[in-house]
């Protein structure tokens, strides 16, 4: 061979070579404790269907099976049901997330059903979604959970999100329910008749593992963030907008664990929680019921969601709420509150809170829209100091101050707007009027006669929704 | 020659639709809704071999299942599932609407279900008679 001919021939080798290794990486590195990726693909792969390689990946003795799914739309309700799952990754290839595409419009689950969820993962742990867009789906996007709380077993730990969209999925996006550790990160939601982002039953922990969330985006959503009973989660480095209110930890007798607390929210932009999707005109439909009735000598009426707020901690204990850019939500920019009206045991106790070093109302260009900070008055040793451009709302008949209603950090000893419910769920009376008055709006939609609105200065990418058909002539006197 | 096998077909189906009542086979079926978050009723009473029909709630926000928590003796628990013998089906799958479960209670006893998700307030029971 000549010399020409020998560096063609080892140009060719090395093209060889160079094309081969798409197709080792794809099948993974090849070490003792690596498994070879079960690829799907609409055409051409051995699995047509993610469920397929799900199935497969179960069967495997090893653990830490990956799926990768090439660009495509696949109509199908996965499910991953058992331990024997544990270190599952389904991702897909691309880096867009929109290209592989998990859609629920007529799609069925492994056994017939209308599929509830895009994903459904049940008492397996460490098992990560990445780069795939789930959308349409009955009930949740992503489903991650536990399907026995009571043994204290904690069989779903440290589930992850990473680069997964959801759009429209009848109640939520990312979903996890009693749950431990974990995280979702660069995901964005839209669309969801409840929340983008859930973090709900987490079981009570000695040694908390800590849930982050990060780097999320959620908009036109009933909720951005929603956590029933929801504990150790940290929101940070989010945007929360356009939704009906932006971040929402709760208590409720329906889910285990109660109360909801001990969380962070820090470092987020929280702005423009103005969609008032009770008008007809929305494209997003709540699927809530009410969160219950009036008793009739309190003027009766279905107690709805509130709009227009930025942040609401509804029944939380030990939240800190810190460092981050809270603009024009048009009733409130934080709201907390406690439950006085059937929560069983009274554990929707609003205490422990503290407001620290936020931003409000981006230097009173774009105010949050009655008042930036808003509470009830029950519970006891919550504390608000450093936020910048603070607006309080006060009681209408001068029964509480402000600096009871809103005490400074850490709380002056004997700070107690309603001493004689101290550190009770029973609230100020009046102010307590104020959110009921709010709350059973009837219509609901006409929650917007209270807000005051205006135009939002331009703020980076982003763009106001407005739901048209609002009627201020229906408003009440 | 399609159509004499089709004739047969309607005349065996017939028979069977009348023998089915005299033979007893055709046990009532009975509905349960699967609602936010409490089944109705939580008690029901059936004969052997009868179908009990869950029926989720279209209006449900939250995932719901109806998964066997003690049944009679020799009763294991099966995986998910949408009909068929009680003793071999009796674990629903999970979600908030159009779940199919209707199995058929094969066996006498007492078969006390529950919501994974929402142990401890939706618990209903099923009882079987010979």
């Amino acid at each position: 061979m000549n010399r020409r001919l020998i560096v063609r021939v080892a140009t060719a080798l090395l093209a060889v070579a160079m094309l081969a290794v798409p197709a080792s990486a794809i099948a993974g590195k090849g070490g003792k404790n690596k498994n070879k990726a079960l690829v799907v693909c609409k055409h051409g792969c051995k699995y047509r269907t993610i469920q397929k390689a799900v199935d497969k990946a179960g069967k495997t003795k090893k653990k830490n099976d990956v799926i990768k799914v090439k660009p495509g739309k696949y109509v199908e309700g996965v499910q991953a049901l058992g331990k024997k799952f544990n270190g599952l990754t389904i991702t897909g290839t691309s880096k867009n997330p929109r290209k592989a595409i998990l859609e629920g419009k007529n799609a069925k689950d492994p056994i017939g059903n209308p599929a509830n969820n895009g994903i459904e993962i049940a008492n397996a742990k460490n098992v990560t979604i990445k780069k795939l867009w789930v959308r349409n789906y009955l009930n949740n996007g992503v489903f991650w959970h536990d399907t026995n709380t009571d043994d204290n077993k904690a069989t779903c730990q440290n589930a992850v999100a990473n680069k997964v969209d959801t759009s429209f999925n009848r109640s939520y996006g990312l979903f996890m329910f009693g749950c431990e550790g974990g995280a979702f990160k660069n995901s964005v939601g839209w669309g969801h008749g409840d929340s983008a982002f859930y973090i709900g039953a987490t079981p009570f922990q000695n040694k908390p593992k800590e849930t982050v969330l990060t780097d999320l985006e959620g908009y036109e959503n009933v909720l951005g963030y929603s956590g029933t009973n929801s504990k150790y989660v940290t929101i940070k480095d989010s945007d929360f907008y356009n939704n009906g209110v932006g971040i929402v930890p709760n208590t409720l007798d329906s889910e285990p664990f109660e109360p909801n607390g001990h969380g962070v929210i820090k470092d987020n932009n929280i702005f423009w929680n103005n969609f008032n999707y009770f008008l007809p005109e929305s494209r997003v439909k709540t699927v809530s019921n009410g969160l219950g009735t009036l008793p009739p000598d309190l003027g009766g009426g279905t107690i709805q969601y509130p709009t227009g707020v930025g942040i609401a901690l509804f029944g939380s204990d030990g939240w800190k709420v810190t460092d981050n850019d809270i603009f024009g939500n048009f009733m409130w920019g934080v709201a907390a509150f406690s439950d006085p009206l059937g929560n069983e045991g009274n554990d929707a106790l609003s205490e422990n809170n503290q407001v620290r070093n936020n931003e409000m109302g981006r230097d009173g260009t774009d105010t949050n829209g009655l008042y930036d900070f808003w509470v009830d008055g029950s519970g006891s040793n919550n504390c608000f100091k450093g936020n910048d451009s603070s607006t309080f709302a006060p009681t209408t008949d001068a029964s509480a101050t402000l600096a009871q209603l809103y005490p400074t950090c850490p709380v002056p000893a004997g700070t107690q707007p309603n001493p004689g419910a101290s550190g009770t769920v029973v609230g100020n009376a009046d102010m307590l009027g104020q959110l009921l008055t709010y709350v059973t709006m009837d219509p609901p939609e006409n929650q917007e006669c209270i807000w005051n609105r205006h135009s939002h200065p331009k703020f980076e990418k982003f763009k106001p929704l407005t739901v048209p058909g609002f009627d201020p002539s229906g408003c009440p006197a | 020659m399609r159509r004499p096998l089709t004739i047969a077909a309607a005349l065996l189906a017939a028979a069977g639709l009348a023998l089915a009542p005299a033979m007893g086979l055709a046990a009532k079926t009975k509905s349960v809704g699967v609602h936010d978050d409490y089944y109705a009723p939580t008690k029901v009473k059936v004969k052997k071999n009868a179908k009990v029909k869950f029926k989720w709630d279209k209006i449900n926000l939250n995932p719901h299942n109806v998964t066997l928590k003690k049944g009679p003796k020799g009763v294991k628990k099966s995986k998910p599932c949408t009909h068929g013998k009680i003793t071999k089906c009796n674990k629903s799958g999970t979600g908030a609407i159009g779940i199919k479960f209707t199995p058929t209670f094969n066996k006498p006893g007492t078969y006390n279900f529950i919501c994974t998700i929402h142990p401890t307030t939706m618990k209903m029971k099923v009882v079987v008679k010979k």
